[in-house]
Formats: structure tokens, C-alpha cells, sequence
């Protein structure tokens, strides 16, 4: 058999337990990430070949070593952090904020540190990277340009709330000026992560359902003021950390008994 | 024309085979599911001492030139640890049997219970495999949060939706590992059975049953007897070497 194959295992395991520590030093890179969640390598064994010495001997499988079959991410609730700040809001349970891309498909993520800006003329809300965040409607969640940034708030449902001192009734008046929907799919795992936290529907994640936060079932309330921060837990990705590492140390060990032996075939007639 | 020769080489092939399947169980030391390789016991060295020195039969050295190496791959189907993960359609079998699963070339088997729902609400592995129930049909989830019991049922909003298959084995070793994380009973030698008394855990996976401890001593014999045998060829040639140069000269 060719020299490649005898190591082909080997090299197998140290890539991919290579690409299990780039995973875990993302996850632990984005501990403080905004609506970051996990990634976890999910690993399967490689192809198994048949050696027969003779026609008397069973056959001996040796398989090809393994492979990662699943990067997915886990879709466990992140912690809540009070930032006051009013067009902060944190999902709590299931689901996605909808955002409109600049090629105007959609794309889907839990960071909601949102802030006001002027799209296409209006006045709505926006994420980081300015792009609309989605009410139930499929547009945009439009801010009157009375009711200012401070003046606002998001309920649990969803509504976003402007209170404003109303000069006849003597105290604050609060009115509901727009509604922030919420999306969900049967496999949020299969959705495609294109990077800014940012996700978009792939055909292993289902078609999206919309629906009101906390008012339509499986839906996840929202929490205004707050961020959700990463689900990162640091003593988990230590631990994985470690045992990554030592599987690596492992298949570098084999690979180099491997050469050692295929050394001592190549040396037998040398003396 | 060297008889000793021959049969040290076919002790060399044997353990690089040998260190090789260490080697795939080592780069599957993180594979959930996973199942260690092993060879029978009647392992090369052992059969060679008994050619040369058995009293029982004819001590035919012939018959080890053409290497009958009686040499087989056992998989060993001993419980792995079980890790926790928070994933509710994550499962982990306690004791004997396997997952079937609907792949493209037929129905295979599996400890990998690794599982999530595909597009259609359909149970899948991760790689878009179905799961099967007892009778081999699809399992459909409806929307909601899902629990197990012990058995394998799926529970949504309290409603038994379906139940995994657990299938155990007569012949487990007629078995074939062919990828994935699966198994195939390709000569339909296995006779696959209902599982009795296996439980199922949710929440968990179930780890490789690698020891990498033994496998790394397992490693290291099979490396010291390649090197013996490897010694024994060299030996065999110097002593050819003495026959044709030394010997008849005066």
C-alpha cells in the first residue's frame, strides 16, 4: 500500500482536531460577543478499506481515519446584561430578529443592539450595521420623527412604546408606534452563518415562520434594555480546549510511530 | 528461497496494519459513537512460535511463506462515557444496540445519536440521514419543544409523537463499519432484533470508547514487534549473505 495511506488516519485526526481548536478559540474570542452562540464540531469516522494477505484470512477493515460531518452551533439561551439603553432589547426563548440586507433578502440574528437611522427616508430601527430590523408587516419598524431615542421602549410583545409629556392631560402620554416581529425556523442549527452575528435561511433549516414575540406560541418574549450576551461558558470550552489538544498530541504521536516503522522498512537493507 | 524471511515480513505487514487501526482509533478519540477496532487474539507472534516449535502437527515452516496470518477485525462494542450537551434531540444509548438510520445505499445502524430536525420536521443525523422507529418508518416531530423517556418515545406537548428504533444484534461482528459513524450489515449475517433493557438519555451523547491510555501502549507493542520482525529480516539476510560469500572459502 502507498506510504500516504499508512499515515492517512493520522493526518486525518490532526486536522481535524485542529479544526475542533479553531472552533473552541472562536467560541472563547466571542465570550463577549452580542447574541454569539457556540459552535460545536461534530465528528464522524472516514471510509473503510478491505486487506486480505491471503485467501484463507478474514478481511481486516482499517478505516481512513475521521472527519468533521457538522459544525452547528447551539441555540442555548445566552445570558441577559442590563444595558438601559432603549433601543437595546434582548430575545428571551426561541426565535430571531429579522433584518432586511442591502440586496434587500433577509437575514436573521439574536443581537439586538439596535439604534435609530434614516433608511430610504424614514426613520426606523436598525442594527449595528444599519441594516432594518423587521416588524410583522415584512417593512421596516418606522419611528415617527417626533418621539426621540430616549423617549422609547419594547415591551415583551414586541410594541415599541414613545412616552412623551402631553401638555393637556398634564403627565406622560404613551402611544405604540411600531411592532418588532420575531422569526423561527423547524432547524435554527441548519441556518447558514454569514458573519456580524448574522444568519440566513438554508434549505436544511426550513422555511421561517413570523410571529409576535411572547403573543404567538414558541415564540420568545423580548426583554427591552438588555442585551443577550454570548452562551459562551468559558470552563466548558477549557475543558474541550484541553481534551482537543490532547487528541491532537495523540494523532501526531501515531503519525510519528507510523513514520518510525515505515523508517525501519526503508532501512532494512542498509548497513 | 529464505524461508524464515517471508514469514518476518508477513509480521511486518500485520503490524503496520495493526498500528494503523490504532491509528484510526486515535483520530477517533473525539468521535461521538465510535467503536474501537481491535484483532484477534491469534495475533502474528504467538502463531509463529507455535509453527516452529508445535509438537502437534508437522513443524512445516513452508506453510508460513505463504503468510496465513489468520488476522480479523473485532469491534469492540463496549460502553463509552456519556456526555452531557443541552441539546433536547441529542441521545445517548445505555447498553447494547444501535440507532437505524435511512441512508442512500439502504438502512444502517448507528450509536451516533447526535440528531436534529431536518426541513420538514423529520428526526435526522447530522448528516441528513433519517432516524427510524421500531418498524423502520421516518419519525415526524410537530412543532414544540420535545422530551424523551427511557424507551425512546418522543414526547411533544405531552403527546407520544413517535419512538426511536433500538435494535440489537445476534452477530454484532458481522457487522462492517463503512463510514459515518455506521454500520452496515452488508452479508445480512447480524440478525438485527429489538433491543431489550437498552435505555435511551436525552441531552446526552454518547463518546468514543477509545482509551487512549491503551491505545498509545497498544501502539508502542505494535511498533517493538514490527521492529523484531523487521530485526529478524535483517538476520535471515546476513545469514544468506554468510552462505554465499563465506562458506567453501578457504
Amino acid at each position: 500500500m502507498p506510504i500516504s495511506n499508512i499515515v492517512r488516519s493520522a493526518v486525518a485526526g490532526m486536522l481535524s482536531h485542529k479544526l475542533n481548536l479553531d472552533t473552541i478559540a472562536n467560541n472563547l474570542a466571542n465570550v463577549n460577543t452580542t447574541g454569539f452562540k457556540a459552535g460545536r464540531v461534530h465528528f464522524q469516522d472516514v471510509l473503510y478499506e478491505n486487506y486480505t494477505y491471503a485467501t484463507n484470512a478474514e478481511e481486516v477493515r482499517v478505516g481512513a481515519g475521521v472527519r468533521p460531518s457538522a459544525i452547528s452551533p447551539t441555540y442555548t439561551q445566552g445570558s441577559l446584561e442590563q444595558t438601559d439603553i432603549p433601543t437595546d432589547v434582548a430575545i428571551y426563548g426561541e426565535g430571531f430578529f429579522q433584518v432586511r440586507q442591502n440586496d434587500g433578502t433577509f437575514a436573521y440574528t439574536r443581537n439586538g443592539n439596535f439604534r435609530l437611522d434614516i433608511v430610504d427616508g424614514q426613520r426606523v430601527l436598525v442594527n449595528t450595521d444599519g441594516l432594518p430590523v423587521m416588524g410583522p408587516n415584512g417593512g421596516p419598524v418606522v419611528i415617527g420623527p417626533e418621539a426621540s431615542a430616549q423617549s422609547l421602549t419594547i415591551s415583551s410583545t414586541g410594541e415599541v412604546l414613545s412616552s412623551r409629556f402631553d401638555e393637556l392631560v398634564g403627565h406622560d402620554v404613551i402611544n405604540t408606534i411600531g411592532q418588532v416581529a420575531l422569526a423561527k425556523f423547524v432547524n435554527p442549527e441548519g441556518l447558514e452563518q454569514i458573519g456580524q452575528t448574522l444568519v440566513r435561511e438554508s434549505a436544511t433549516s426550513g422555511a421561517v415562520e413570523l410571529g409576535t414575540p411572547g403573543a404567538t406560541a414558541g415564540f420568545g418574549q423580548l426583554v427591552g434594555g438588555a442585551l443577550e450576551g454570548s452562551n459562551v461558558n468559558t470552563a466548558d470550552e477549557m475543558t474541550n480546549m484541553v481534551t482537543a489538544q490532547r487528541a491532537y498530541s495523540l494523532s501526531v504521536q501515531a503519525l510519528r510511530t507510523l513514520d518510525e516503522m515505515i523508517g525501519l522498512a526503508n532501512n532494512i537493507r542498509s548497513r | 528461497m529464505i524461508k524464515g524471511m517471508y514469514a518476518a515480513t508477513a509480521g511486518m505487514i500485520t503490524m503496520l496494519t495493526r498500528a494503523q487501526q490504532i491509528s484510526n482509533n486515535i483520530a477517533n478519540v473525539n468521535t461521538v459513537g465510535y467503536r474501537e477496532d481491535t484483532v484477534r487474539v491469534t495475533s502474528f507472534p504467538q502463531q509463529l512460535m507455535n509453527r516452529v516449535f508445535g509438537a502437534s502437527s508437522s513443524p512445516n515452516i513452508g506453510s508460513l511463506v505463504n503468510g496465513t496470518v489468520t488476522e480479523s477485525t473485532w469491534i469492540r462494542y463496549a460502553q463509552a462515557p456519556l456526555r452531557a450537551t443541552d441539546n433536547p434531540l441529542d441521545m445517548a444509548i445505555q447498553g447494547s444496540g444501535m440507532f437505524a438510520v435511512q441512508t442512500p445505499q439502504g438502512v444502517r445502524y448507528t450509536r451516533d445519536g447526535g440528531f436534529r430536525r431536518d426541513g420538514l420536521n423529520q428526526l435526522v443525523t447530522t448528516r441528513g440521514d433519517l432516524v427510524l422507529d421500531a418498524n423502520l418508518q421516518p419519525i415526524t416531530l410537530p412543532a414544540g419543544g420535545t422530551t424523551m423517556r427511557a424507551n425512546g418515545e418522543i414526547l411533544v406537548n405531552d403527546q407520544v409523537v413517535g419512538q426511536v428504533g433500538l435494535f440489537d444484534f445476534v452477530e454484532p461482528q458481522q457487522l462492517v463499519k463503512v463510514g459515518n459513524t455506521q454500520f452496515e450489515d452488508a452479508r445480512q449475517l447480524a440478525q438485527p432484533l429489538a433491543a431489550v433493557g437498552t435505555t435511551v438519555r436525552q441531552g446526552y451523547l454518547e463518546q468514543s470508547n477509545v482509551d487512549p491510555a491503551r491505545a498509545m501502549t497498544d501502539l508502542m507493542v505494535a511498533q517493538r514487534t514490527y521492529e523484531a520482525a523487521a530485526r529478524m529480516v535483517q538476520l535471515q539476510d546476513e545469514m544468506t549473505q554468510r552462505a554465499a560469500n563465506d562458506l567453501g572459502r578457504i
